[in-house]
């Protein structure tokens, strides 16, 4: 058995993190930042000018986290091949890295879903 | 099988037979478990697993006679069975032992009893660690259930949210002892945690790739991560409430600048992923039972892994969605229905590997693949109805009503009792002498399963007639009585069915360490190579994901001693350690055996937080005082040193019996128990600015509060730095033990830890000075909180400085012996980055917004 | 079909669970159930809501079916169904692109009915709720923005937006109608708003749905939905002072409140009565209950309530008065009953 360097393998083993780890921060920072514009705005329910700018932020975020997630998904192929071979033994961890982004693109989009649909700090009434 | 093959396969296994006289006598001596009433100083995983698994189970059993008496209150309207106070007491009770001293601890316990044998190790890497625990939680858990036959339990439900559980609404101890039961179990998660990242990731058998690894430990490895995340919010959560009723720091006192809120963020924080650190290990048990029922391999084993650390991911995207109807911004609240979808995916690769896998053999209809077919019924609804609590407009209704007591006791009891059900049923001859009864078995599941579904599908019904949850009595004009009635006596059906199973364990279940009943199943993994009390006779070297049925000689081979570290070649006991993704062997840990220190450290652990818990402080710190005193006892047994290495394990690799630096295990768990600060301080960061966010009038740039001078931070942060040098000079010191100067290393070590308590004490002093007091607002308060989690680190640095220098002088420490040095160092070095972070948001923050 | 009689008994969760619950249910199900059904909706909200739990239901129960009839195929199918089900594409689309497409047009929808609730342009009536352990402080505001108190009964006119302030005195609550709307938290330090439309007349029953300790169980509330003429009379009469005793019974009932120290923490106006700490009792014999929902309104009642409050409603904060002989409680009872 050869030895490999160990922080080599621990270096692959946080990559198979890295789009969760993505997906996460986006979803932190973004809801971070939008709690706290919307708290220090004046009046909760009155739609203040910043929000524009508010949501070019959150969309800019969004695009950020999914070329963060592009790039994963992208090195990953590269040492993997076809992502489809769900039971391919060899080059596990990159497998794990591909799918593993590919599913925080998809929770990347879906807050992305919201942050269209809903204007942001509005309060609802029921 | 021809001699030819026969020798060839000899010539190829790392050790030859027959193996020499006296050796497995050795072994066996070794590994000896206690006799007697010295069973208490067991450490011994399988012991410790089977202990930890009946006590949970019995918890279990508890919650579930509380559960009882809640539904015969409810089975008629108007009812006066019992109180409304003992009503209160029972419903948060039964939510708290179900959760804190049920669920979580039998995963944990499932962890402790399987892993090792599932990897091929001889035991956890820290045994007295996860013994620990298990005292500290059996001690802690009996105290906290007896608070019920005194009137002393909490009645402030199992989330306990403030103000209701203040000292102001809840003057009694009785949220105390809420506080205290959890505190426990905070202790024991992370020991727990600890145990498992570390037993997971370095004593895997050889050539055990992360590819190969049994779904159950992926399963144990992301719930050991969830621990390390999530468990550190709750802490710091009890902390406050703690403080806050016992000095009135106003954490969550809307009045003084607090927020209710915060607790609930926090909680739920922790809550949430909760849900999933107990279904993930349960998952893990079904993706283990399933391939041997159906004799063929987990379909997608690849997905599943993904979906577990997805899981593990997305379930702290969820913790708002406990806090739709608090009024909430709308898009705040859309982020977290966005997660919650998210979140369902994982799940739904899960089920559908698990059909694939039924799809792709016969599934053998024993008892545990009854409780799995149940299991994939009861969770799938669940989890659609998860889903549609995941809608906004349909929380607003449903939340807080019957309809999501029904969900989540789907998703829990369904998504974990059932699992468990039917791993209790499989690795019961693993254990055991005789395998459980396969006609109880039967009947149990039919009955739990009728049970469960007639007492919880119609609680949907029943929320959705308008019914809260957390009433003791209703109005029989609301029409709840029938559907009521309906739940009570499916719940009696379903207590029949537990009942089954309890006769079938005290008939059928003998602890064995030698003649289990074995592979009646004809599994594929490890657990089931042939176990003693040195769990198996040498460690094999795996390929591919099921050994058992790839390497069809290899029980045989692993019994004769053909593998690796047939003997105990230091004489004590061990097991190998190997790197963490090929698994290639690197060393031969040596661990400790029986003793009572762990049990007392416990014990007075437990002592010292039930005295703070009724306001004795002497007594308390007395204990305090003798829990520290045993732990200390304790670790002067570990570092044992390089004296007895290298050792020979056979196949030609000879391997050093100690390790220093990132390969040494316990290098592995000062990262994780870093993790675990790290996340309690990002914790009150969080805090700190939410409050600042929520009530930013009591931060000083509006009440006019001065603040401490800037030389003060300034000096305070200069010795800290002064103390990580130090420690880097100590630490060169101790590697040249040739030099004449030994005072040099003590001095070092001395000054260093001087330098860190003055910069705490500047700090505080320097608070202190300019007026403020922590009771004043929530600004005062998490400003000495700050000050407060650097000075637990920098009292338990104290202890560890303290007990290095002592093992220096008596010669324990050197050159090649540094473990205690650089684990203390490692500790040392995180207190000062914290340090150094708290000073600048506690001096930069307030300035920055003033 | 919205019907006026709110207190209807046709069980109308069964005619939402037709497969799955009415062979089971329908028997045991006789009794009137919809008096604080989330099924039964009186209002533009909380009927948008029902429409989406309907199709969340249908939606769920098909996909349970599905999975169902999956596993059932994986046990039972021919060796071709289950080759075909053992592939790993199985579990990609099964379990990642069905769900992902689904769960995506649910959320757009989910999302997007949220919408719906943001105020509405038109000016809502605005009511002042207060949690309190374990009833309703109740204050309307007149047109000219003087607050009128009231307790645990809510009134509002039928088609007005009406909203709802939500605040608490003391610790977290939760105020729900079913029939209304959705759940609001109440929160110390914070003021949240529900806001809701009844499209019918009738009483609708709530209750505190976040558990508040002690006697939560019975902190119930009443909203009662009145067409617009009868809202304004009812108001007229709320503003005025409390009613004249005409009965001699009565009369003796006003000075035995005085004098027993009730005013201390009840207000009646007009009699000098201040208290705050407890509900406002100037028309308390307009009210349907007594002690949020927890008794009906009689005067046996009140006596009983007066008397024995400890056991009705265990560790409710008002003192029981059963020291005090049985023609006082009843002078109070029926004072306190002719206050309409």
């Amino acid at each position: 058995m050869a030895t490999r360097h160990q922080a080599h393998s621990i270096v692959e083993l946080l990559a198979v993190l890295a789009g969760p780890a993505i997906w996460f921060t986006y979803f932190g920072l973004t809801y971070g930042t939008q709690s706290l514009l919307c708290a220090m705005a004046a009046e909760p329910d009155e739609i203040d000018p910043t929000h524009t700018r508010l949501v070019a932020l959150l969309g800019a975020a969004t695009v950020v986290a999914l070329l963060g997630l592009t790039a994963v998904i992208w090195s990953g192929v590269r040492q993997h091949g076809s992502v489809f071979r769900v039971s391919d033994q060899e080059n596990f961890l990159a497998h794990l890295q591909v799918t593993m982004a590919g599913l925080s693109a998809f929770a990347v989009l879906s807050v992305a879903i919201a942050v269209v649909l809903l204007p942001p700090c509005m309060r609802v009434f029921g | 099988m021809t001699a030819m093959v026969e020798r060839k396969r000899q010539h190829n296994l790392p050790n030859p037979v027959p193996r020499p006289e006296g050796e497995l006598e050795e072994l066996r001596r070794i590994w000896e478990p206690p006799r007697g009433w010295r069973f208490i100083t067991a450490v011994n995983n399988t012991q410790i697993g089977i202990y930890y698994i009946g006590t949970a189970l019995t918890f279990f059993v508890l919650a579930g006679i509380l559960a009882a008496l809640m539904r015969m209150q409810l089975a008629v309207p108007d009812n006066d069975f019992v109180s409304q106070e003992l009503y209160n007491q029972l419903f948060t009770m039964h939510g708290t032992i179900m959760m804190f001293l049920f669920a979580v601890p039998v995963v944990e316990a499932a962890g402790v009893l399987l892993l090792p044998q599932m990897l091929a190790a001889r035991d956890l890497p820290f045994p007295r660690l996860s013994a620990f625990a298990f005292w500290a939680y059996l001690v802690g858990g009996s105290v906290f259930f007896a608070s019920l036959f005194f009137g002393l339990a909490p009645s402030g439900g199992w989330f306990m949210y403030p103000p209701l559980t203040s000292g102001q609404y809840s003057p009694g101890d009785n949220a105390d002892f809420w506080l205290l039961g959890i505190g426990f179990i905070e202790i024991s998660a992370i020991a727990g945690a600890i145990e498992i990242v570390v037993g997971v990731l370095r004593t895997r058998a050889p050539g055990m790739r992360l590819s190969e690894m049994p779904i159950f430990a992926w399963t144990m490895l992301v719930f050991a991560g969830m621990i390390i995340f999530a468990f550190p919010a709750i802490i710091l959560a009890t902390m406050l409430l703690e403080l806050e009723r016992a000095f009135d720091w106003p954490f969550f006192i809307a009045d003084k600048g607090g927020d209710p809120l915060l607790w609930q963020h926090l909680f739920w924080f922790f809550g949430h992923p909760e849900v999933y650190i107990i279904f993930l290990p349960a998952a893990g048990m079904v993706s283990m039972i399933l391939p041997t029922m159906v004799q063929k391999p987990l379909v997608a084993y690849n997905l599943i892994v993904v979906a577990l650390i997805a899981t593990g991911f997305f379930s702290f995207g969820l913790w708002v969605h406990h806090m739709f109807t608090t009024g909430l911004p709308a898009l705040s609240l859309g982020f977290f229905a966005a997660a919650s979808m998210a979140v369902s995916l994982p799940s739904g690769i899960q089920v559908f590997a698990w059909i694939a896998t039924i799809a792709s053999g016969r599934l053998r209809l024993a008892t545990p693949s009854l409780f799995i077919l149940g299991f994939l019924f009861i969770f799938t609804l669940g989890g659609l109805t998860g889903v549609m609590v995941a809608m906004v407009p349909f929380n607003w209704q449903v939340h807080d009503t019957y309809f999501v007591v029904a969900h989540f006791h789907y998703v829990l009891v369904g998504g974990m009792v059932f699992p468990l059900f039917a791993a209790l049923y499989y690795w019961a001859p693993a254990f055991s002498a005789r395998a459980l009864s396969e006609r109880l078995g039967r009947w149990a599941f039919a009955l739990m399963f009728i049970g469960f579904n007639v007492a919880f599908f119609t609680m949907h019904l029943t929320g959705l007639l308008g019914m809260p949850r957390r009433i003791y009595t209703y109005p029989a004009e609301l029409g709840w009585g029938p559907l009521n009635l309906i739940s009570t006596i499916g719940a009696f059906i379903l207590a029949a069915g537990v009942s089954l199973v309890a006769f079938d364990l005290f008939r059928c279940f003998r602890i064995t360490y030698s003649k289990a009943a074995g592979n009646i199943w004809h599994a594929g993994t490890l657990e089931w190579l042939p176990n003693h009390v040195y769990a198996t006779r040498s460690i094999p070297i795996v390929h591919g994901r099921e050994p058992l049925w790839d390497q069809p000689d290899l029980a045989e081979d692993v019994n004769a001693g053909r593998y690796y570290l047939p003997g105990a070649p230091t004489g004590s006991r061990e097991t190998l350690v190997t790197s963490p993704i090929e698994a290639e062997p690197q060393y031969v840990v040596q661990m400790p055996g029986p003793s009572w220190t762990h049990v007392l450290a416990a014990l007075f652990t437990a002592l010292c937080f039930l005295s703070l818990t009724v306001k004795l402080v002497e007594p308390a710190i007395l204990f305090a005082l003798l829990a520290i005193a045993s732990v200390i006892v304790w670790m002067w047994e570990m570092d044992p040193g390089p004296a007895k290495g290298p050792v020979d394990i056979g196949g030609g690799l000879r391997l050093p019996v100690y390790m220093t630096g990132p390969k040494s295990h316990s290098w592995w768990a000062m990262v994780v128990l870093m993790l675990v600060a790290g996340t309690l301080y990002t914790s009150y960061l969080f805090s700190y600015l939410y409050i600042w966010t929520v009530a930013p009038e009591v931060w000083p740039a509006t009440t006019g509060q001065t603040l401490p001078p800037l030389r003060l931070p300034l000096l305070a942060g200069a010795l800290l730095i002064a103390s990580s040098g130090l420690m880097l000079f100590a630490s060169r010191a101790l590697n040249q033990p040739a030099r004449p100067q030994r005072w040099l290393f003590p001095v070092l070590l001395l000054l260093a830890l001087l330098s860190l308590i003055c910069s705490l004490a500047i700090e505080i002093l320097g608070q202190w000075q300019t007026g403020l007091r922590p009771a004043e607002n929530s600004y005062a308060a998490l400003t000495y909180l700050g000050a407060g989690l650097q000075g637990e680190l920098v009292i338990a640095l104290t202890v560890m400085a303290l007990f290095t220098l002592a093992r220096f002088f008596a010669g324990l420490l050197n050159t090649a012996r540094r473990v205690t040095f650089d684990n203390t160092a490692l500790l040392w070095h995180y207190t000062v980055g914290q340090g150094v972070f708290g000073l600048v948001l506690l001096h930069g923050f307030p300035r920055l917004v003033g | 079909m919205r019907s006026a009689n709110t207190h209807g008994c046709r069980p109308r969760v069964l005619a939402q669970w037709p497969q799955l619950t009415a062979i089971l249910l329908t028997p045991v199900l006789a009794a009137c159930s919809d008096v604080q059904s989330i099924m039964a909706p009186q209002s533009l909200e909380a009927e948008r809501t029902k429409q989406l739990a309907d199709i969340l239901f249908v939606g769920g129960t098909v996909i349970l079916m599905v999975v169902v009839g999956l596993i059932a195929a994986a046990l039972f199918g021919t060796p071709a169904i289950r080759a075909r089900l053992a592939r790993a594409s199985t579990v990609f689309i099964g379990g990642i692109v069905f769900p992902a497409v689904t769960l995506t047009t649910l959320l757009v929808y989910g999302l997007s009915i949220i919408g719906n609730g943001f105020p509405a342009s038109a000016k809502p009536i605005e009511i002042d709720v207060q949690g309190e352990r374990w009833w309703w402080r109740v204050n309307y505001t007149d047109s000219t923005g003087q607050k009128i108190a009231s307790a645990n009964e809510i009134r509002v006119p039928v088609d007005r937006p009406v909203r709802l302030r939500l605040t608490t005195a003391d610790v977290i609550h939760s105020f729900w109608v079913p029939r209304l709307a959705g759940k609001v938290d109440m929160i110390p330090g914070r003021i949240n708003f529900v806001e809701f439309r009844a499209v019918a007349v009738g009483e609708f029953r709530g209750q505190c749905a976040e558990y508040c300790g002690g006697a939560h169980a019975l902190m119930g509330t009443r909203v009662i939905a009145l067409k617009r003429e009868e809202f304004e009379a009812w108001m007229s009469n709320l503003r005025q002072p409390a009613r004249e005793p005409s009965q001699p019974i009565e009369k003796r009932g006003r000075e035995l409140f005085l004098q027993r120290g009730c005013g201390a923490c009840h207000t009646i106006s007009g009699i000098g009565a201040v208290g705050t700490s407890g509900p406002n009792l100037t028309h308390v014999g307009g009210r349907k209950a007594i002690a949020a929902e927890t008794l009906p309104m009689t005067t046996e009642n009140l006596v009983r309530w007066i008397a024995d409050n400890e056991h009705v409603k265990p560790s409710n904060l008002m003192p029981s008065y059963g020291a005090l002989p049985e023609p006082e409680l009843q002078a109070i009872a029926r004072y306190l009953f002719s206050l309409e």
